[in-house]
């Protein structure tokens, strides 16, 4: 499988982008709507028009044609075909590079076993529920046995749990196929989970490269930092392992009960909306609650950002505007907050940041 | 070519038995008012004669002819487009 190289490609939207994706790796593209993920992706297809080099394992394709690439593609809005069942929508493929009808069948019935949707073969795309059209797209994309495959936000519209399931299952057969992948998303939790490394593209650049870890601990620059939600982060100065997969850290002057099971944490990482915000006293064991005094207010569409010191820390939490009008809250004020204990980021390396 | 008899003609369907529907009724319009200027034969020669005979009876029969035929030609095609394209829209 390919390693892909982009040299400086630039078209209406890409601004000379840079990027390499490993081989078998599977890499995403984080960025908000707009910012050029899916023409990042045409441009590795060879769909639109581009300047620049791409390169194949140091072949550059920039004049080969898109279906002579060896890309399999999942679009974003899927495009099965409708007037063809699941069976020919996987065979298409095959058909167009002209095998014979008995490798056709045997490669189909082996991708329907593997996407586990046997029993959809002679069924219309009409009569399909999202998560089974993805499950065939895919199959479709695979049918050829592509070098790289291009999936562009494959779980849009899908329920939480259908969601979570297939990813699981993406990322077990991305592992066993051993295939260079590109994944786009703008859901950074889809992000973290996928991705070998995440590509932050912003207004059609890439702002930065690195694993998940890596972004999230040390976003390169205020804009990274916004899109990924200003993650509060502290850096722990005493880690102690209370055993059974649970340590506490101390970060100034904070002592945080962290579910961690492994070396000692450099630092954690919690978002804004994840830190609980209380004018009274919350019920219950006070694991990871403190009291601080409110520095700051920032009004956002429909969220307040409050600014919490709490003993030498600065922490930052997101509520609901409606459960803010409730609560009469103001610069100076006393507050008790609870950060969620399932929520907290764990990184355990300090020398792993390079962008 | 494999493209386009399994995708570009079988997708292009449902347009094209769209514009058959459509033009079926105008196409029969068109014959009649042909009929009426230069041919002296047909349905719209009668309606003229009609007309010159103020034969009422005469015009609405030719209009009741025509409605059908509109009519059942559109249902011919949507009985087709139904045979053709049902299974998959």
């Amino acid at each position: 499988m390919p390693l892909i190289k982009l040299k400086n490609v630039s078209n209406y939207i890409c601004q000379n982008v840079n990027l390499q994706v490993f081989d078998r790796e599977l890499l995403v593209l984080f960025g908000p709507n707009g910012a050029g993920k899916t023409t990042l992706l045409n441009v590795i297809a060879g769909l639109v028009e581009y300047e620049g080099k791409v390169y194949f394992d140091n072949v550059c394709v920039d004049k080969i044609p898109a279906p002579e690439r060896g890309i399999g593609y999942v679009f974003q809005n899927l495009i099965l075909f409708p007037h063809l069942d699941v069976f020919s929508n996987i065979a298409y493929g095959l058909k167009v590079r002209g095998q014979s009808q008995a490798q056709i069948e045997t490669r189909v019935k082996e991708l329907l076993k593997m996407m586990k949707i046997e029993h959809l073969a002679s069924r219309y795309p009409r009569h399909l529920s999202g998560g089974e059209k993805r499950r065939v797209v895919l199959a479709r994309a695979l049918a050829p046995s592509p070098e790289v495959l291009l999936l562009d936000e494959p779980m849009n519209n899908l329920d939480l749990r259908t969601t979570k399931y297939l990813r699981t299952e993406l990322k077990q057969l991305q592992r066993k196929l051993k295939i260079t992948t590109v994944y786009v998303t703008h859901n950074l939790e889809e992000a973290e989970e996928m991705a070998d490394r995440i590509a932050v593209i912003n207004n059609g650049r890439v702002e930065q490269v690195g694993t998940p870890e890596e972004i999230f601990f040390n976003p390169a620059n205020e804009k990274i930092s916004n899109l990924i939600g200003k993650p509060n982060i502290f850096i722990c100065e005493k880690c102690k392992d209370l055993g059974n997969g649970v340590m506490e850290v101390t970060c100034g002057g904070l002592n945080i009960i962290v579910p961690h099971d492994g070396n000692s944490i450099r630092r954690i990482a919690l978002l804004p909306r994840d830190v609980y915000v209380s004018d009274a006293e919350p019920p219950g064991a006070g694991v990871n609650q403190f009291k601080g005094i409110i520095t700051d207010i920032n009004y956002n569409n429909e969220a307040v950002r409050l600014t919490i010191k709490v003993k030498h820390n600065n922490i930052t939490a997101e509520i609901p505007y409606q459960i803010y009008e409730g609560m009469d809250l103001s610069v100076g004020r006393k507050v008790f907050l609870k950060l969620k204990l399932r929520r907290i980021k764990v990184c355990e390396s300090e020398d792993n940041y390079r962008l | 070519m494999v493209i386009l008899t399994t995708v570009v003609i079988p997708l292009a369907l449902p347009n094209i038995f769209t514009g058959l529907r459509l033009e079926a009724g105008m196409a029969w319009r068109v014959i009649i008012a042909a009929e009426m200027v230069a041919i002296p034969t047909g349905i719209g020669a009668l309606l003229m004669k009609a007309e010159n005979l103020i034969r009422i009876d005469i015009i609405i029969v030719c209009l009741i002819i025509l409605s059908v035929m509109c009519f059942s030609f559109e249902k011919f095609f949507i009985y087709l487009e139904n045979k053709i394209t049902g299974r998959w829209r």
